[in-house]
C-alpha cells in the first residue's frame, strides 16, 4: 500500500535545517559582503543557496534509501574513503581538496560521512566481540586510520571529530565504561607525544595562544581575539544584518566559513544566537529521539553517529569562535559556507530521516 | 521479551547520558556567550569600536607672525608628514626597516617613537615631517601598511635667518611634553624667540579626524572630527624694513643692534649676529646640522641682545654723573684734571686719551668719555650709591621683554663681591665700576634702557616686540619711573649731545636728525675690546634710540658702533617719511 512520503518526514528536523539553511545564506550573505571580499566571495551566497538546494535533494533522495543499504556498503565506502585520503596526501601535498571542474571537493568531508557507516558495521558485524580487547583493537585501528590520514593533511579539526563519533559509537555498542575509560587514558598518554612529534608548529602556536591568546594579539592569537571582540561586542541585541564591524572590515578571518559564528554573535547579538542555539538543539535532540526509538541497532547506531558528529562540530566550532577552544579549522554544520561540507552533513540527516521514517513504518 | 525489555532500559540509560552530555555542552556555550555578550557586551563594543577608528591629528595652524606694518614674516605653508598607525603595522620587522630606509632614518629612532606611544596603538604616530614629494611617491608606491602620509602645516620664515632671534623657531614636541598629554607626538612647539614665548597663544587648538579603517588599516570612510582652531597672529612692533637694514648693516660682524621708541618701549629693530635659518627647524633636522649649530664657537643662537652678558663702559657715565649730580656731589661747575694717568694710592690708572684731558666738567667729561674724570667721580659717589643707581636705570633686573632668555646681568657691590667672590671691596673696584667696566655685566637691552630712562626724564616703558595678539593691542606700560632733577637730567644730555656733535668721541654718529649718544670701547679679559654706541634722535624730542653693540671687534665704539647706530637713526626717518607719503598720496 503506497504511503504518502510527507507523513514519514520529521517535520521538526526538517523546519530546522530549512531555518539554519536560511539564516546560514543571510549570514554568508553578509559575511562576504565587506570591501576586500566583495569582488572575491561576491555570489558566494549564491552558491550557497545552490548547495542548500542540491542538498536538500540529497537529504530526500537519502532519506528513501533504506539504511541497510549503507550498512551494506560501508566497508566498501570505508575503502574508498582512504584510498581518496592517500591520494590527495600524494597528488595535493599538503592540500584538503581536489578540484573537480569549478569545485572543490574535500575527502575529509566525505570521511565525516563514511565513518558512522563504517563503524556502525563493524559493530554490527563484530556483536559481542567488540567489547572486548581483539575488537577494540580493530576498530581503533580502523578509526586510526582515516584520523591519521586526515590529521596529516593537516587538518587536525576533522581528526578530532571522530574522537566523540568514536567513544559515542562504541558506548552505545555495549562496551563498558572501563574499557572506554582506559582508552582515554591511552588518548592522553599519546597526546603530548603527538604534539612533540607531529604537531606543526602553527598547530602548536594555535594551542598555546588559546591559553594566552594576548601573548601574541597580531600573531597566533589573532583570530581568537577578534572573533571574541566580535562575538562580545554583539551584546544582546546585535549590531544590525551587515553592520558587523569586526567582520565586515575583516578584522576576523575566515568569517564566511570556520568563523562564520562571529558575524552571527556579533550582528544578530545574544538573543538570536540563543534561538539559533535551540534550533540547532531541537534537531540534535530530535535525531537522538529518533536514535532511541529505533526499529534496531544498526539505526540506533547510525543515529547516533549522526547526533554525535553534529554535537561535536557545532561545540568545537562554536568554541574556538567564543575562544573556549582552539582554534581548529571545523565547519559550522549548515551554517558555513561550502559545498563538501554541506552536501554531506544533509546526506547523514537523510540517514537520520529514513531511521526516523523506519520507525513510523513499523509501529503504523 | 525479558531480554528485550532489559536491553531497553539499558538503552535507554546510555542515552540519558548522551542526552546529559550534550545539554551540558550547549550549557557551556550558552553560560560562555552571557558572558562574552550580556556581561561584557560593552566592554568588547568598545574594543571592536577602537579596533576600527583610528584617530589622525589634525594639527592647528600656528598663527602669523607679522611686522608692524602688516608684513607676514611668518606663515604656514603645506609639508608631506608620514606618520605610522602601530596597530596597523603588519609585518612589522620589515615596513620599519623599508620606512626607515626611504625617509633616511636609523631603524632604532623609528622604532623608538613606535615604542613611546605603545598605549594608544590606534593614534596615528608623526615619524617625520616635511618629507620631499618624491620620496612620499615612493612610499606610496611601496604601500608599507600602517604607514599613513598626510599634509600638514609647516612653519615657514620668510626671511630666512633675518630676525631669526626675534621670531625663534619650531621644534617638535619631545617625549615629556606628550606625556603631559599636552601635545600630540609631532606637535611643533616654539623653541625660541616669539614663537616660544607666545607659544600659548599661536599654538591654537589641535583637532582629531576619526577614520574607520579595514583590518589591513585602509581607509573605509570618516567617522568624525574635531576641527582645530587656528592660532592667534601675532603683530609686531618690529618694522620689517628697519630690521632688514639693521641685518644688513651688521652682516658679517659679531653683536647685535637694538632700534626701538623710548617713549612706549616698542622695538622696531633688534637683529643678533650670527643667526641662523629658522626654517631648517620646521622639517626634520638633520643630526649633522643641528650639532654643527649647537657646537659653533660663534653661539649662533644666543641673542646677544637680550643674552649677552657684557660690561657696559662707557655708556655707564651718564649712570654715574647721574649720581653724583642728583647726590649734590657735583655740580655743572666742578671741574676734574685729567692728565692721562691718575693715581689711587699706590696704583694708576689709565684715561683712553693717553696724553689727558686737561680740566674739564661733567659735560665735557661725558663728551670726550673722560676716563679719569669719572674715576675721581666714582670715588666721591661711593660704591652703594653707584650700585643703587645703577639699579634705578634698570640694570640688574631683567627689562620685561616678551622673549625668553633674558639675562639679569650683575650690578657689584660690597655684599656683592663678599658672596661671591669673598673678598672685600677695594677704591680700585669703585673706580672700575664708574666707567661700566669691573663687576658690572648688563645686556645691550639694558643698556639702552638705562639711556631711555634718561630720555624720557625717569620714566622707563617695558621694552617689547609684540603689538597685537591677534586683535588686542599691547599698551605700553611704565615699568618705573624715577624722579631726577630736570637740570641735572639736562646736564647729562648736553654731555650726550656735545658727544656727537660738538667734537666728542661720537661725532661719527653726527647727523642731519639731530643725534645724541654716547661711546664705549670694552675692555674685554677674553680678547680683542667690544665697542658700542647708543644714540637717539631727535635730541629735543627723541622717538628713536638705538644701540649697537660689537663684540670682540677690537674698534673703538666711535669708529665701529657709531657710524652703525647714525646709518640705523637715519634709515628709520627715511622709512617714517615714505610712509609718510605713501598714506599722504592714499588720502589724497
Amino acid at each position: 500500500m503506497p504511503r504518502a512520503p510527507a507523513k514519514t518526514f520529521n517535520i521538526v528536523i526538517l523546519s530546522c535545517v530549512v531555518i539554519i539553511l536560511a539564516f546560514s545564506v543571510l549570514m554568508i550573505y553578509s559575511a562576504t559582503n565587506s570591501v576586500e571580499y566583495r569582488s572575491l566571495y561576491k555570489t558566494f551566497y549564491l552558491r550557497q543557496i545552490l548547495w542548500a538546494a542540491i542538498g536538500l535533494g540529497v537529504m530526500f533522495v537519502v532519506s528513501y534509501i533504506n539504511y541497510g543499504t549503507w550498512i551494506e556498503i560501508a566497508d566498501k565506502l570505508y575503502w574508498f574513503t582512504v584510498v581518496l585520503l592517500i591520494l590527495l596526501l600524494f597528488f595535493r601535498g599538503s592540500m584538503r581538496w581536489f578540484h573537480i571542474g569549478p569545485f572543490t571537493f574535500q575527502p575529509s568531508e566525505l570521511a565525516k560521512f563514511t565513518m558512522p557507516l563504517a563503524l556502525s558495521r563493524f559493530i554490527l558485524d563484530n556483536k559481542g566481540k567488540a567489547e572486548v580487547l581483539e575488537g577494540l583493537i580493530k576498530i581503533g585501528i580502523m578509526t586510526a586510520i582515516p584520523l591519521v590520514l586526515i590529521i596529516i593533511q593537516p587538518d587536525l579539526g576533522t581528526g578530532l571529530v571522530f574522537i566523540p563519533l568514536f567513544f559515542c559509537l562504541l558506548y552505545i555498542g555495549g562496551v563498558s565504561i572501563r574499557y572506554l575509560g582506559y582508552l582515554i587514558t591511552l588518548m592522553a598518554i599519546f597526546a603530548p607525544v603527538y604534539y612533540f612529534t607531529l604537531m606543526k608548529s602553527y598547530q602548536k602556536n594555535r594551542l598555546l595562544s588559546f591559553l594566552n591568546p594576548e601573548s601574541d594579539p597580531l600573531g597566533s592569537g589573532y583570530s581568537v581575539i577578534q572573533s571574541k571582540i566580535a562575538v562580545g561586542s554583539g551584546s544582546i541585541f546585535g549590531k544590525g544584518f551587515m553592520k558587523g564591524t569586526q567582520s565586515q572590515l575583516n578584522f576576523v578571518p575566515e568569517h564566511h566559513t570556520d568563523f562564520i559564528f562571529a558575524v552571527v554573535g556579533e550582528e544578530m547579538g545574544f538573543l538570536l544566537v540563543f534561538i539559533l542555539l535551540l534550533t540547532y538543539l531541537m534537531m540534535i535532540l530530535e535525531g537522538l529521539k529518533i536514535a532511541m526509538h529505533a526499529k534496531d541497532k544498526a539505526g540506533m547506531l547510525l543515529a547516533s553517529g549522526v547526533v554525535s558528529l553534529l554535537t561535536a562540530q557545532l561545540f568545537m566550532n562554536i568554541g574556538m569562535t567564543i575562544g573556549i577552544l582552539p582554534v581548529v579549522g571545523v565547519p559550522l554544520p549548515l551554517l558555513s559556507y561550502g559545498g563538501s561540507s554541506l552536501l554531506f552533513t544533509m546526506a547523514l540527516i537523510g540517514i537520520l530521516l529514513n531511521v526516523h521514517s523506519s520507525i513510523k513504518r513499523s509501529s503504523s | 521479551m525479558v531480554f528485550k525489555r532489559q536491553q531497553d532500559r539499558e538503552d535507554s540509560k546510555k542515552f540519558g547520558v548522551i542526552l546529559a552530555v550534550i545539554i551540558g555542552l550547549f550549557g557551556i556555550i550558552v553560560l560562555r556567550l552571557l558572558w562574552l555578550q550580556v556581561i561584557r557586551g560593552s566592554y568588547y563594543r568598545g574594543l571592536a569600536q577602537s579596533n576600527s577608528t583610528r584617530v589622525i591629528p589634525d594639527r592647528a595652524c600656528r598663527g602669523l607672525i607679522s611686522d608692524r606694518n602688516g608684513e607676514i614674516l611668518v606663515n604656514n605653508v603645506p609639508s608631506f608628514t608620514v606618520s605610522v598607525v602601530p596597530a596597523d603595522l603588519k609585518n612589522k620587522d620589515k615596513v620599519v626597516s623599508d620606512l626607515a630606509k626611504l625617509l633616511d632614518l636609523s631603524e632604532e629612532d623609528l622604532l623608538a617613537k613606535l615604542e613611546k606611544q605603545q598605549y594608544r596603538v590606534f593614534e596615528a604616530v608623526k615619524i617625520k615631517g616635511d618629507v620631499p614629494s618624491q620620496v612620499v611617491s615612493r612610499l606610496e608606491e611601496s604601500n608599507l601598511p600602517g604607514v599613513r602620509v598626510d599634509t600638514e602645516p609647516k612653519r615657514n620664515y620668510s626671511g630666512k635667518d633675518y630676525s631669526c632671534h626675534v621670531l625663534g623657531y619650531v621644534g617638535e614636541s619631545n617625549m615629556d611634553e606628550v606625556s603631559n598629554n599636552k601635545y600630540f607626538i609631532g606637535d611643533s612647539i616654539g623653541r625660541a624667540g616669539v614663537e616660544k614665548h607666545y607659544d600659548e597663544v599661536l599654538r591654537g587648538v589641535n583637532g582629531s579626524r576619526e577614520i574607520v579603517v579595514d583590518s589591513a588599516g585602509r581607509q573605509i570612510k570618516p567617522a568624525g572630527s574635531k576641527p582645530f582652531v587656528k592660532g592667534t597672529d601675532l603683530t609686531l612692533t618690529i618694522d620689517a624694513k628697519l630690521q632688514n637694514t639693521c641685518e644688513e648693516l651688521i652682516r658679517g660682524r659679531k653683536g647685535c643692534v637694538i632700534a626701538m621708541n623710548p617713549r612706549n618701549g616698542e622695538i622696531y629693530a633688534m637683529v643678533s649676529h650670527p643667526g641662523f635659518n629658522p626654517n631648517i627647524f620646521s622639517g626634520k633636522l638633520d643630526k649633522r646640522e643641528w650639532s654643527d649649530l649647537i657646537n659653533s664657537p660663534e653661539m649662533p643662537f644666543l641673542n646677544r641682545a637680550v643674552s649677552g652678558l657684557y660690561s657696559p663702559g662707557s655708556t655707564f657715565k651718564i649712570v654715574t654723573a647721574t649720581a653724583a649730580l642728583e647726590e649734590r656731589l657735583l655740580t655743572e661747575k666742578d671741574q676734574f684734571a685729567c692728565r692721562g694717568i691718575y693715581w689711587y694710592s699706590d696704583w694708576n690708572y689709565n684715561c683712553w686719551k693717553l696724553e689727558g684731558h686737561g680740566s674739564l666738567n661733567i659735560v665735557d667729561a661725558i663728551g670726550q668719555s673722560c676716563d679719569i674724570f669719572f674715576y675721581q667721580t666714582g670715588l666721591l659717589v661711593k660704591v652703594e650709591k653707584l650700585a643703587a643707581y645703577s639699579r634705578l636705570f634698570g640694570f640688574g633686573t631683567e627689562s620685561g621683554l616678551d622673549l625668553d632668555g633674558e639675562r639679569k646681568g650683575i650690578v657689584p657691590d660690597a655684599a656683592w663681591k663678599e658672596r661671591f667672590h669673598h673678598s672685600h671691596w677695594f677704591p680700585g673696584n669703585t673706580i672700575q665700576l664708574a666707567i661700566g667696566q669691573s663687576y658690572l655685566l648688563a645686556t645691550p637691552l639694558q643698556m639702552l634702557d638705562s639711556y631711555n630712562i634718561l630720555i624720557n626724564n625717569g620714566t622707563l616703558y617695558r621694552p617689547h616686540i609684540v603689538r597685537a595678539v591677534g586683535d588686542k593691542v599691547v599698551l605700553p606700560s611704565a615699568v618705573k619711573s624715577i624722579t631726577i632733577r630736570n637740570e641735572d637730567l639736562v646736564t647729562v644730555k648736553k654731555g650726550l649731545w656735545q658727544s656727537v656733535n660738538l667734537g666728542g668721541t661720537g661725532r661719527n654718529a653726527k647727523s642731519n636728525f639731530a643725534i645724541a649718544g654716547k661711546t664705549a670701547t670694552i675692555e674685554n679679559p677674553h680678547g680683542p675690546s667690544h665697542a658700542s654706541f647708543i644714540g637717539f634722535a631727535p635730541f629735543n624730542n627723541p622717538e628713536i634710540s638705538a644701540i649697537a653693540f660689537f663684540e670682540g671687534s677690537g674698534g673703538g665704539g666711535g669708529t665701529d658702533a657709531a657710524p652703525v647706530v647714525k646709518s640705523v637713526i637715519e634709515a628709520y626717518f627715511k622709512i617714517k617719511k615714505e610712509k609718510y607719503a605713501k598714506s599722504a598720496s592714499k588720502d589724497f
